[in-house]
């Protein structure tokens, strides 16, 4: 089975990009994604510069996952996608296709939040400081 | 709907632009005019030595022209990482002294723990306004002026340039835009949130309607506002702050409190 990273908005370059071995490295533009969440030109751009300057080349499609994931000669890859941290990102890919075949990696994450939940910054400050 | 293949080895930027705008022509986007001069890659070791300096960034970091990093859409996007930068600040100064940078870091972990722990979405009020109004008296809609930088301020347009532009605004200047969309023009934080959203390269769903609702007060004890002088202070040196060319902002904060709120709205 061949491997395929799809990479996420939140994370361009993440760990796993360099640290695994990957068939084939995506990104993709979802027009259904672009209808929900407002977008300009300028980030997309942006994105696109930054995908082609990562040191794994990127293949990077506007179209629907279904499409690209599931194209002839891909039936059997298993897709990776590191877990965006955009609860709405998240909540859209949750309802992926289920002819996708989905890894969810773990997203890194820099302070793990303290068990209680935090309502002003200053006190998740002060309960997080110790991490860093 | 045709599957498209991006081709993205352009000569210049301009022509990567060019190209973008025929693919994506069937999508509801912004268009602009041309690309951010913040270009799209991973910031070399350098670029990251020079753009960090905690103990500059404690001092100035209110101040339009302050050192701040502007790294916050490599940041968004995962082409830098939190532990680089903080190892980087740590390496130059103690954690004293960059403690308000190593807070600066930690407001997105915050944000993106209270996003995680709410039983909703994103564009809901949390509380309600202080403001002595209710929702319901907030429009849906932003104004047209805004929108095209033609408010009766020059500041407020300066910024809105910088939004639209180069979709990266300094933090500050976010605070004005989001106080005098939602309390000058009383405008439902979600139509700026959903305006900052459309723009800025570093968009961050939970950082940016969180923030939007700490200024709006519906996630704080009371509203965000600013007055004419504390935009001088701040942005003078940079930013026309002539009282003639920004008069709804001039004002103390007692006679603004009194134009802006109802009643004894805190």
């Amino acid at each position: 089975m061949s491997k395929t990273l799809w990479l996420q908005p939140d994370d361009l370059n993440p760990d796993v990009l360099a640290s695994e071995h990957w068939d084939e490295v995506v990104y993709l533009f979802d027009p259904e994604w672009l209808a929900k969440r407002p977008h300009s030109l300028k980030q997309i751009h942006f994105i696109c510069e930054a995908l082609a300057s990562l040191p794994i080349p990127v293949t990077v499609y506007r179209a629907n996952p279904l499409d690209v994931l599931t194209a002839e000669g891909q039936a059997a890859a298993q897709v990776s996608i590191v877990e965006p941290r955009d609860i709405e990102l998240r909540d859209h890919l949750s309802q992926l296709p289920s002819e996708i075949d989905v890894r969810w990696l773990p997203k890194t994450t820099w302070i793990h939040p303290p068990a209680q939940p935090f309502r002003r910054f200053f006190k998740f400050w002060n309960a997080v400081k110790k991490q860093i | 709907m045709p599957m498209t293949k991006l081709v993205l080895n352009h000569e210049d930027r301009a022509d990567l632009w060019t190209y973008l705008d025929l693919e994506f022509a069937e999508d509801h986007i912004d268009r602009g005019a041309e690309p951010s001069h913040i270009v799209g890659k991973i910031p070399t070791t350098e670029e990251l030595d020079h753009a960090i300096n905690p103990s500059e960034y404690g001092r100035t970091r209110n101040f339009y022209s302050g050192h701040v990093t502007r790294l916050s859409p490599f940041i968004r996007h995962g082409l830098t990482k939190k532990p680089t930068m903080v190892d980087i600040a740590l390496s130059k100064y103690a954690k004293s002294t960059s403690e308000k940078f190593l807070q600066e870091l930690a407001w997105g972990e915050f944000w993106a723990a209270v996003a995680e722990r709410m039983d909703g979405d994103l564009w809901c009020d949390l509380e309600p306004y202080k403001t002595g109004f209710e929702a319901d008296d907030y429009s849906d809609e932003m104004p047209q002026d805004i929108l095209d930088a033609c408010t009766p301020n020059a500041s407020i347009n300066h910024f809105i340039h910088d939004l639209v532009r180069s979709g990266y605004v300094h933090n500050h200047a976010r605070m004005y835009l989001a106080a005098y969309v939602v309390h000058f023009r009383r405008v439902k934080w979600q139509a700026g949130a959903h305006w900052f959203m459309t723009h800025l390269l570093d968009a961050d769903l939970a950082s940016n309607n969180l923030s939007w609702q700490w200024v709006a007060s519906t996630f704080s004890h009371k509203p965000y506002i600013f007055n004419l002088d504390n935009v001088r202070k701040y942005c003078g040196d940079t930013v026309n702050c002539e009282p003639m060319d920004n008069p709804e902002l001039d004002g103390s904060y007692e006679q603004l409190t009194n134009r802006l709120f109802r009643g004894t709205y805190e």
